[in-house]
C-alpha cells in the first residue's frame, strides 16, 4: 500500500508502479477535476502542485508522490469558498470552455503563493506550459495579477460572486 | 493505461541504487520523469519493448543542491531547473547557465526536469548538454564500486553513454570568462531549438583565449567547432576576425543538414553567440 | 416560498454587462462535467477500426478471434449496421452525403471506421482490435489535390475528376470591366490545413435502453440536435428514441459539428453488449489524424482597378482539399467565396470553387469555415491592388467597401453595416498614418517595422444544411420566482448559456441571477441548429427574447385583471411590475409571480420562443442569396517586427475594431476576439498539418505547435456597436470573424515592413529569408 496526502487528506492505496498521478487522481479517487488533453507533457492541463510547485500529473509516477503534498484544483476551494485564484478568474472573465481552466489556475495558484506581485513576464512565463485554446491568454494573465492583488489585500480571500 | 506494467524501486541511497541498476534486468533510472515517462508512454504506444524496473532516485538524500568549491561551482544530479533558475550562486558565478534554464521547456517541465536527466537522457536536443562542454564541466558518476570522473565533451564524443548513476556535474570557475548561448528556434515560441549554439572565451589583452565553440544540431549530440576554436584563439576580440573565422572555416561543418534555413542559420547563431561575448 | 439570492439585485438590467459566466463556478473549481468525466456504472470502453490503407477494397472482415477474447463485449462492422450514408448539408445538397458510419465496401483515407470493439478495459479493446483481420484490395491513391482533378486520377467517390462540390459565381461581365481597368494583377495564394485542437477531445458515451429501443448518447459537442438527427437516420429511429446530451465541452472550432462514426459505434455497440454504456474517447493523436481538419486552399485571384482606386472586376479559383467525405464541403466553399460581396461593392465577378475528395483526413467546417483561407488571399491581393496603383492600402479599402442598407450584387441585405467605422478606429488607435509606408526600423537596424491591414465580414447563421434554420427557448418561472431557461444552443465554452441568460433576464426584467439555463439535451430542450456560424447571439438569443417576452406578457395578464388596469399600460421594470402612465411600482415582480401561482389564477408561467431568420439559401447555380438575418464587419490591424537576419516575425500588437450590434457581454466578446487572433497568430506562423501518403505526421502538441502565453502580443479590442435592428437588443454574432483577416493583416504587415510578399501559409522565418534572399538578387 502506497501513502498518498492529496488536498490534506491521507490515502492508502495499492498502487501499482506503472500508474501515473493522474490516473490514480482521475481513475480512482474520481478527482477529474484534474484534465489532459494530451497525455504527453504538452498542454498543462494535467497540472497539480506537489509540495507548492506546479508539476505535470501525466509524467508523475504516483508511487514516486509518496510523502509529498499533492494540491488538485478540489483542493482549492471549500464549500461556495473560492480560492482568490478561482475567484479572479470568474471574475475577470477568463474561463471560456474551462477545460484547460483546473491546470491554468493550479499553474497560477504555484506563482503567486510565492510571489503575489508577478511582473508580466513572470506570469506569462508561469503559464507557458498550459494551453488555452479558446481565450488567447491576455484575459488569464489579466486574472492572475487581479488574484495577487487579492491575495494581498485579504489573506483568507474569499468573496461570493454569483 | 499509459504505461506497460513495470516494477518502481525507491533506493534511499547511491550504492543501493546502483547495486539495483546492475542487478535487474530492463531498468531505467528515473530522476525529474520529463524525459523518461514520456519516453515510455511512447515505446509503449509503438508497441516496442519497456523497461520492466524503473529506480527512481527521488529518495536519495543528498543528490540535489548548488555550492561552490574550490574554484568550481558543483550541482547535483538531482538539481532542477528551477533551482538553478533561482539560485543566487549560479546567478553570480554562471549566468548563461541561468539564461538556458530559463528557455527550458514549460513552467511545469523547469520544475520537475534536473540537469542530470537533462545531461545523460541521450535525448539529442537537451539543452545542458552544449553548455556543459562549452564551460568545461565535469561528470561525476557512481557505480557500485567506484566513482568515474568523465569530461562533459569526453561523454558527449562517447554518445552520452553512461557508466553508472550521475552523481553531480562540476563547472570550473574561470576568471575572465566570458559565455553566450544562441538557441534558433523553428517557430516564434516556445518550442525545442532547431538549433544552438554556446561559445565560451576569455578574453586577455582584447584578445581570444580558450575559446569553446559547441553546437548542438538538434539531431546530434553537440560538437565542438574545433577548427572555429583556433582560428579565434590568440586573434583581437573583434567582429571582422569572428566574420574572417567564419569565412575560413570548412564550409561542410555547416552543411550538415538539408534544410537551408537551418544551414543559414547554423552560421547566424554561432556569429551571434560571438558577438555576444566581445 | 420567496425566491432568495443575496445578490439579486446585483445584476439588474445584464445586457451590456460583464457578468461572470453563468456556469464559472463549476469551471474554475473542476466540478463541472465534461463527457471525458463521465464514468457510468458498467461502463464499457470502446475503440475505433479503423483503415491502415489510404484507398482499397475491403475484401474480408474477420472478427471471430476478437470475439472469442475474454473481456470483449461486443464487435461490430458494416454488417451490423443498415449502411445508411449521412452528410452534413444533406437538404441542399444530396449528392454530398457520401459518408457511412462504419464503412463497408471501400476505405478512402488511413483511418476510416470500418469497424468498432467494446471491452471491459483499454488495454483489451485494443488488443481485440489488432486481432480483427482485414483483407484490402488496395487501390491507387491520390494525395495531392491538383493531382485528384487531372483526368484519371483515381476515382474516390463517384465524382467527375473528384470534385465533389462545384460552385461557380458569376455576376455582370468581369472580362470587360477588367480590360477597361487601368491596373490589373493576378495572383496565387495557399492556405494550409491545420486542426481545431480543442482542449478536450472527441468523447461519447452511449446507451441502448433495451425494454424501449431508445438510446442516450453523451457527447462532447457543438450541435447535439444535428448528432441526434444522424444518428436517426442511420439508425433509422424516430428522432425522439434519440436523446443526445451535451455536458460542458472543452471546445469545438467547428470541430464538433457533425456526428462521428465514434457516436454511432458507440450507442450500436451499447446495444450489442446488451445495454451496457459503452465511452469512447479520442487520443490526441486520433484527434488530429481522424476527426476534422481545415481545408487547404489553393486561391487564385486577378482584379481590376481604375487610378482612382475602384475595384471593377474580381475573377478567380477556389480549390479546397477536402479529403475523403464531404462534411461540410459545400458551407465552406460558399463561405470561401461569398464573404467577398459582404465586404466589397463589387459588380463583375467570377469565381469557380471545387471542392476535391483526396485519401487523406476529412476536410470540415472549423471556425470562419473557409472565411480564414480566403481571408487571407483576398485581403493580402487587396493590399497588392492598393500597393499597385500606389494608393494607401486603408484608403483603397475606404473607397470599396460596403455600407449600411445596401444589397449586393448576389442579393444579401447588409442593413446595419459598421465596416467603415471599424477601419477608421482601428487605423486611428493603432496610429496607421504615422506608421505605414515608413521603413521603420525597431532598437537595431537588422529589425524593421510594419503595419498591416485586414478586413472580413461574417454571417450569423447559414441557411446551408436545412429548410429552416431555427432556434427555439423556453423560459419558465417557478413558484419562487426563478427562472430556468431553456434553450437548445450549445454552450462550448463561448457563453452562449452567460449571453442567453443575460438576454432573458433583461427581457424579463429581472436579475440575471435568477436565472438557471439548461441547455442542448435534445430530450428536454427546444430545437437549435448548433453552434456554428457566430449564429447564436443572434439566432437563439432573438429565440430567448420571444420566450422571456411572451413569459412576461403572462405574468403582466395577470396582474393586469388583478389590479384592473389594462395590460398594455404595465411593464417589469428592475424586478417590480410598473404602470407605465405614472411609473409606479404595483407590486413586486416576486409578489406577481405569487399572485400567478395563487389559487385563483394557478398559472403557470412558460414563456416559449422560436426564432427563423428571414434569409434565402445560397443558391449553387448563381451564387445569389440573402444567408443571414444580419452581417457582422470588422477591421483588424498587426504591427510587426521582422530580424532580417533570423526571418522570425514578432507582432508588436494588434488592434480589432468590431462592428458587434450590440454587446451583450462585453468580457465575452473580448475573450472571443483575443482568442481568435491567438488562433489566427497560430495559423498564420505555425500551425500547419502536414501529410506523408496521407498519414498525418504531425500528429501531436509537440509537433503541431499552439500559441501559449509567451509570444501573444497585446490587443486592442474596439467595439463598434451598430444596433442592428433584427438582433436581440441589437446584437450581431462574432464568434468567427475576428480569425478571418488575421493571416492577411500580418502578412500584409511583414510587407510593409521588409518589401516582401508571402503568399503561402505558414509564414515561416525561413520562407522570410528566402523572399529577402530573392529580393536582393532581383534589385542589386
Amino acid at each position: 500500500m502506497t501513502r498518498l496526502t492529496i488536498n490534506n487528506q491521507n490515502y492508502e492505496l495499492p498502487l501499482k508502479g506503472h500508474e501515473t498521478l493522474l490516473e490514480v487522481l482521475r481513475d480512482h479517487l474520481g478527482l477529474t477535476g484534474t484534465k489532459t488533453a494530451c497525455e504527453e507533457a504538452e498542454c498543462g492541463a494535467c497540472t497539480v502542485m506537489i509540495n507548492g510547485q506546479a508539476v505535470l500529473s501525466c509524467i508523475v509516477l504516483a508511487c514516486d508522490a509518496e510523502g509529498d503534498q499533492i494540491l488538485t484544483i478540489e483542493g482549492l476551494s471549500s464549500g461556495e469558498k473560492l480560492d482568490p485564484v478561482q475567484e479572479a478568474f470568474l471574475e475577470k472573465g477568463a474561463v471560456q470552455c474551462g477545460f484547460c481552466t483546473p491546470g491554468m489556475i493550479m499553474s497560477a495558484k504555484a506563482l503567486l503563493d510565492n510571489n503575489p506581485a508577478p511582473t508580466d513576464e513572470e506570469i506569462k512565463n508561469a503559464i507557458d506550459g498550459n494551453i488555452c485554446r479558446c481565450a488567447g491568454y491576455l484575459k488569464i494573465q489579466e486574472a492572475i495579477r487581479y488574484a495577487g492583488e487579492l491575495m494581498q489585500e485579504k489573506p483568507q480571500g474569499h468573496k461570493d460572486i454569483l | 493505461m499509459l504505461l506497460n506494467p513495470l516494477t518502481h524501486h525507491s533506493p534511499v541511497t547511491l550504492p543501493e541504487a546502483c547495486r539495483i541498476k546492475v542487478s535487474l534486468e530492463r531498468s531505467e533510472i528515473l530522476a525529474g520523469g520529463t524525459f523518461l515517462i514520456n519516453r515510455l508512454k511512447l515505446l509503449k504506444k509503438k508497441g516496442l519493448q519497456t523497461p520492466l524496473n524503473i529506480i527512481s532516485l527521488k529518495k536519495v538524500a543528498g543528490l540535489s543542491g548548488i555550492y561552490a568549491k574550490e574554484g568550481v561551482v558543483i550541482i547535483k544530479a538531482l538539481t532542477t531547473i528551477r533551482q538553478i533558475l533561482d539560485s543566487k550562486l549560479i546567478a553570480l558565478h554562471l549566468p548563461v547557465l541561468k539564461d538556458i534554464s530559463s528557455k527550458i521547456g514549460t513552467s511545469q517541465i523547469r520544475n520537475m526536469a534536473t540537469v542530470g536527466g537533462n545531461l545523460t537522457c541521450r535525448y539529442p536536443w537537451t539543452e545542458m548538454p552544449a553548455v556543459m562542454i562549452a564551460l568545461g564541466a565535469k561528470l561525476h558518476f557512481s557505480t557500485e564500486r567506484q566513482e568515474q570522473l568523465v569530461s562533459a565533451e569526453d561523454f558527449f564524443k562517447n554518445e552520452a553513454r553512461s557508466p553508472g548513476i550521475l552523481e553531480s556535474v562540476s563547472i570550473p570557475l574561470v576568471s575572465n570568462q566570458r559565455a553566450s548561448y544562441v538557441r534558433c528556434k523553428k517557430t516564434l515560441h516556445l518550442d525545442i531549438p532547431l538549433l544552438a549554439a554556446c561559445v565560451t572565451a576569455e578574453i586577455k589583452a582584447g584578445r581570444f583565449q580558450n575559446t569553446r565553440v559547441t553546437i548542438n544540431r538538434g539531431t546530434a549530440f553537440p560538437v565542438c567547432l574545433e577548427e572555429m576554436e583556433s582560428l579565434l584563439n590568440g586573434q583581437p576580440a573583434q567582429h571582422r576576425v569572428i566574420e574572417h573565422a567564419l569565412a575560413q572555416m570548412n564550409p561542410k561543418t555547416f552543411d550538415a543538414s538539408t534544410d537551408d534555413y537551418k544551414i543559414h542559420m547554423y552560421k547566424v547563431s554561432v556569429r551571434q553567440a560571438l558577438t555576444d561575448i566581445i | 416560498m420567496k425566491y432568495e439570492n443575496k445578490n439579486l439585485k446585483q445584476f439588474l438590467n445584464p445586457v451590456g454587462k460583464s457578468v461572470p459566466r453563468i456556469d464559472g463556478r463549476g469551471l474554475v473549481t473542476g466540478q463541472a462535467k465534461f463527457v471525458f468525466d463521465l464514468k457510468l456504472s458498467n461502463m464499457l470502453v470502446g475503440k475505433m477500426l479503423r483503415s491502415t490503407e489510404p484507398h482499397a477494397r475491403i475484401v474480408r472482415i474477420d472478427t471471430s478471434k476478437a470475439q472469442a477474447l475474454p473481456g470483449v463485449a461486443a464487435v461490430i462492422t458494416a454488417k451490423d449496421t443498415l449502411n445508411i450514408k449521412f452528410g452534413s448539408n444533406e437538404f441542399f445538397f444530396p449528392h454530398t452525403v457520401d459518408q457511412m458510419a462504419l464503412e463497408a465496401d471501400k476505405v478512402r483515407y488511413i483511418g476510416d471506421e470500418i469497424g468498432a470493439v467494446a471491452a471491459l478495459d483499454e488495454e483489451t479493446a485494443e488488443q481485440a482490435l489488432k486481432l480483427i483481420e482485414v483483407q484490402y484490395e488496395p487501390l491507387p491513391a491520390v494525395f495531392d489535390m491538383q493531382e485528384a482533378m487531372k483526368p484519371g486520377a483515381p476515382l474516390i467517390h463517384q465524382a467527375m475528376n473528384n470534385i465533389g462540390v462545384l460552385l461557380p459565381v458569376n455576376f455582370g461581365n468581369p472580362d470587360r470591366a477588367l480590360k477597361e481597368a487601368d491596373y490589373v494583377r493576378e495572383d496565387i495564394f495557399y492556405a494550409s490545413s491545420a486542426a481545431h485542437c480543442c482542449m478536450e477531445t472527441h468523447n461519447c458515451v452511449g446507451q441502448w435502453e433495451e425494454s424501449s429501443n431508445k438510446i442516450t448518447l453523451w457527447t462532447s459537442t457543438q450541435a447535439p440536435f444535428k448528432v441526434r438527427e444522424a444518428l436517426a437516420k442511420t439508425l433509422q429511429l424516430n428522432l425522439n428514441d434519440v436523446r443526445v446530451i451535451k455536458l460542458a465541452v472543452g471546445g469545438g472550432f467547428g470541430g464538433k459539428l457533425e456526428m462521428l462514426p465514434m457516436d454511432f459505434a458507440a450507442c450500436l455497440l451499447s446495444k450489442k453488449a446488451g445495454g451496457r454504456p459503452v465511452k469512447i474517447c479520442y487520443s490526441r493523436e486520433e484527434e488530429f489524424s481522424f476527426s476534422r481538419r481545415k481545408h487547404a486552399m489553393i486561391y487564385k485571384l486577378k482584379s481590376g482597378v481604375k487610378k482612382d482606386g475602384t475595384l471593377v472586376a474580381m475573377t478567380g479559383e477556389v480549390i479546397a482539399d477536402g479529403g475523403a467525405y464531404c462534411s461540410y464541403g459545400p458551407t465552406v466553399l460558399a463561405a470561401a467565396i461569398m464573404r467577398i460581396f459582404m465586404v466589397y461593392k463589387i459588380e463583375h465577378f467570377r469565381m469557380t470553387g471545387y471542392r476535391i475528395y483526396t485519401n487523406t483526413p476529412v476536410s470540415g467546417a472549423i471556425r470562419g469555415f473557409g472565411g480564414v483561407q480566403s481571408g487571407f488571399a483576398v485581403e493580402s491581393h487587396m493590399d497588392l491592388l492598393a500597393r499597385g496603383i500606389g494608393m494607401d492600402p486603408v484608403e483603397f479599402r475606404l473607397k470599396n467597401i460596403t455600407s449600411p442598407n445596401m444589397t449586393t450584387v448576389n442579393k444579401m441585405f447588409l442593413l446595419t453595416n459598421g465596416l467603415r467605422d471599424c477601419i477608421l478606429k482601428s487605423t486611428e488607435a493603432a496610429g496607421w498614418k504615422k506608421k505605414f509606408g515608413q521603413n521603420r526600423e525597431g532598437p537595431v537596424p537588422h529589425l524593421k517595422r510594419g503595419i498591416g491591414i485586414g478586413i472580413a465580414a461574417d454571417v450569423m447563421g447559414s441557411k446551408m444544411y436545412k429548410s429552416h434554420e431555427s432556434a427555439g427557448s423556453i423560459v419558465k418561472i417557478e413558484e419562487d420566482g426563478s427562472v430556468y431557461l431553456f434553450t437548445g444552443a450549445a454552450d462550448t465554452g463561448q457563453g452562449s448559456n452567460t449571453a442567453l441568460s443575460q438576454i432573458a433576464a433583461q427581457a424579463l426584467g429581472v436579475s440575471y441571477g435568477r436565472i438557471t439555463c439548461k441547455a442542448a439535451d435534445t430530450e428536454i430542450t427546444p430545437f437549435d441548429t448548433g453552434s456554428f456560424a457566430s449564429r447564436v447571439t443572434f439566432i437563439s438569443g432573438n429565440a430567448t427574447l420571444l420566450a422571456a417576452k411572451d413569459a412576461k406578457q403572462q405574468i403582466l395578464d395577470v396582474v393586469a385583471r388583478e389590479h384592473n388596469i389594462p395590460v398594455g399600460n404595465l411593464d417589469i421594470i428592475a424586478e417590480e411590475i410598473v404602470n407605465l402612465n405614472d411609473q409606479r411600482a404595483i407590486i413586486s415582480f416576486d409578489k406577481a409571480i405569487e399572485l400567478c401561482y395563487s389559487f385563483n389564477y394557478g398559472r403557470q408561467i412558460i414563456g416559449r420562443g422560436s426564432y427563423n431568420p428571414k434569409t434565402t439559401p445560397v443558391d449553387f447555380r448563381t451564387g445569389e442569396g440573402n444567408v443571414s438575418g444580419s452581417y457582422g464587419f470588422e477591421a483588424q490591424i498587426a504591427e510587426v517586427e521582422v530580424d532580417t537576419k533570423t526571418g522570425e516575425v514578432r507582432i508588436l500588437k494588434m488592434w480589432d475594431a468590431h462592428d458587434v450590434g450590440k454587446a451583450i457581454n462585453p468580457s465575452s466578446v473580448e475573450a472571443q476576439i483575443e482568442g481568435s487572433l491567438a488562433m489566427g497568430i497560430g495559423y498564420t506562423f505555425y500551425e500547419d498539418l502536414q501529410f506523408k501518403n496521407g498519414r498525418v505526421v504531425n500528429g501531436n502538441f509537440a509537433n503541431y505547435r499552439l500559441p501559449r502565453s509567451v509570444g501573444t502580443p497585446p490587443i486592442e479590442t474596439i467595439m463598434i456597436e451598430t444596433n442592428d435592428p433584427e438582433g436581440p437588443f441589437g446584437a450581431k454574432g462574432m464568434g468567427e470573424a475576428s480569425l478571418l483577416p488575421t493571416s492577411a493583416a500580418i502578412a500584409n504587415a511583414v510587407h510593409d515592413a521588409i518589401g516582401v510578399r508571402i503568399r503561402d501559409l505558414p509564414i515561416t522565418p525561413a520562407k522570410i529569408l528566402q523572399a529577402l534572399n530573392e529580393k536582393e538578387v532581383k534589385t542589386p
